[in-house]
């Protein structure tokens, strides 16, 4: 018997109106989020990926369909969003803050714990200019884990970082996704990043976005797994030439 | 290695010097400048070249600023007009930054609002300055009133363009979160603008001190635009040009007064 999602789409769609008229973003769209699983979204820029995060997330209402979501989200943003004048402990507070939370105990030994478990105590008294890119998403990630949500939504959350930071970090948030055993879904163009981060990947076709194929990640690698591991597994290249193939099929039928 | 040090030292130690000698320069031949131009302005006026009637003479401003002084009535005219300026550039600016947050709020209200503080803001506030004072009163509420009416509009427009120019992701980082509007203008917008609100105040504190001088051009009994205007109708150049030295020296405390605040909020 199957676990109960915790987050799913069920046929959803959603128009826009503009000056012209209709404007159609997504087109049947069923996905669904398992418990401790890692999804991908992988589509081409502009195919509504923001739209399907702006539903999941609630600030928009699909036309058609129905969204199904047990427990709270968390929001990964391509850049960090750390606010200047806050120092990291400050910033790392600020979803505390807002739900008014921030002298409850638990959520403080929470973000203690995260901070120090992420190498990132000893600065938490600086300021975000002073940190590397790196130490910055991490934080980033800490702000959001410390209200303790069900589901990560990870909007390509390393796309703003030059390619080396962009390794690193992208294992430090699969592992941190990992050991806190979250749920993440993953919103990107980046094939590699993909294959390397994601147990299930949803292909996207462009705009009115569609489901292409679905596949599910195997890779023969060392346990745990990690993201680098996953681009050094035999099969990566297979995965990769196959979904490269159904996006140029895509663009193609453009 | 220590030898190396020494050296780079000295090096440092002229450099320095070199800097101070420079700025003592400067600061030296700015004086001298100044000293000139009264030294020309007085021997002009005394060998006959200018006639003192039209422009009077540095001594002659001198003589009378001592006279204002040593009655006193001199700081009263000061202070009057410091006073002014400071209630209006309070008013405007705070009033000017509370409308600013409403429209923030209020998208809609802002479409509504944004051609009538387009022409306001073309149209020059000085030739508002009539109908204020006769709604305002003849006296110092309506000086007051023009200093605000002519710093206001300004303080809405750049404040809600700066408000405006946030980040839109932010904003949307902190809704991830369920925060409401209040705490998005009270988390994100205001203190990300800190900088731009203290350019803002910079820029209204001479607004307002031209507002004043308009007003009191136009009414008043005391004040240094009073003296200014008074000299001129009883052909006085020597107050008239008393009262715009004083206003200049006025106007650069306040701005040297500014930049300390600025300086020092911007190091806390």
């Amino acid at each position: 018997m199957k676990e109960e999602p915790l987050l799913s789409l069920d046929h959803v769609s959603m128009h826009f109106f503009n000056q012209d008229g209709v404007l159609p973003v997504l087109d049947d769209i069923s996905v669904q989020l398992q418990q401790g699983e890692i999804s991908a979204m992988l589509g081409p820029s502009g195919c509504g990926k923001s739209t399907i995060l702006n539903i999941l997330s609630g600030l928009l209402k699909p036309t058609g369909g129905t969204i199904e979501r047990k427990g709270s989200i968390g929001y990964m943003f391509q850049r960090d969003h750390l606010l200047d004048w806050r120092t990291i402990y400050e910033n790392v507070l600020l979803g505390l803050e807002i739900q008014k939370q921030k002298k409850s105990e638990r959520h403080l030994q929470k973000v203690e714990r995260l901070l120090r478990t992420y190498d990132l105590w000893e600065f938490r008294n600086r300021y975000p200019r002073e940190l590397s890119g790196g130490m910055r998403q991490r934080a980033a990630l800490i702000r959001t884990l410390a209200v303790d949500p069900d589901i990560l939504l990870l909007d390509e959350p390393f796309s703003a970082l030059d390619s080396q930071t962009r390794l690193m970090v992208s294992e430090d948030i699969y592992a941190i996704i990992r050991q806190e055993q979250k749920s993440a879904l993953l919103v990107t163009h980046d094939i590699s990043e993909a294959i390397s981060f994601a147990d299930t990947i949803y292909i996207l076709s462009h705009r009115p976005a569609r489901l292409r194929t679905v596949y599910q990640v195997q890779l023969t690698t060392q346990a745990p797994r990690t993201p680098l591991k996953s681009r050094n597994a035999p099969e990566f290249q297979q995965y990769f030439n196959a979904i490269w193939e159904e996006m140029m099929q895509d663009a193609d039928d453009n | 290695m220590q030898m190396i040090t020494d050296t780079q030292d000295q090096a440092h130690a002229a450099w320095l010097l070199a800097h101070k000698r420079e700025k003592q320069k400067i600061r030296g031949l700015q004086l001298l400048l100044l000293a000139g131009l009264l030294f020309c302005w007085e021997a002009a006026a005394r060998l006959g070249w200018i006639d003192t009637f039209l422009f009077s003479s540095p001594s002659a401003v001198a003589q009378i600023f001592w006279i204002y002084f040593s009655n006193g009535t001199i700081w009263m005219h000061i202070g009057i007009t410091m006073w002014e300026t400071f209630v209006g550039f309070c008013i405007g600016t705070v009033c000017g930054i509370a409308i600013a947050m409403v429209l923030w709020w209020s998208p809609f209200l802002s479409r509504i609002v944004d051609p009538f503080l387009v022409v306001l803001n073309a149209l020059p506030k000085t030739a508002l300055a009539p109908i204020v004072i006769v709604w305002f009163g003849a006296g110092i509420s309506g000086i007051i009133a023009v200093a605000v009416s002519i710093s206001v509009i300004v303080t809405i427009i750049s404040a809600y363009t700066d408000f405006r120019s946030v980040d839109e992701d932010k904003v949307r980082m902190l809704q991830s979160f369920g925060a409401t509007k209040g705490q998005i203008l009270y988390k994100l917008i205001l203190p990300a603008n800190r900088d731009n609100m203290l350019s803002l105040a910079k820029i209204n504190m001479g607004l307002c001190l031209i507002g004043v001088i308009v007003g009191e051009f136009l009414v008043s009994r005391a004040g240094i635009g009073y003296l200014i205007v008074y000299g001129s109708q009883v052909f006085r150049l020597d107050l008239v040009m008393m009262g715009v030295v004083i206003l200049a020296i006025c106007a650069w405390l306040m701005n040297s007064l500014i930049n300390f605040l600025e300086h020092h909020i911007k190091n806390s």
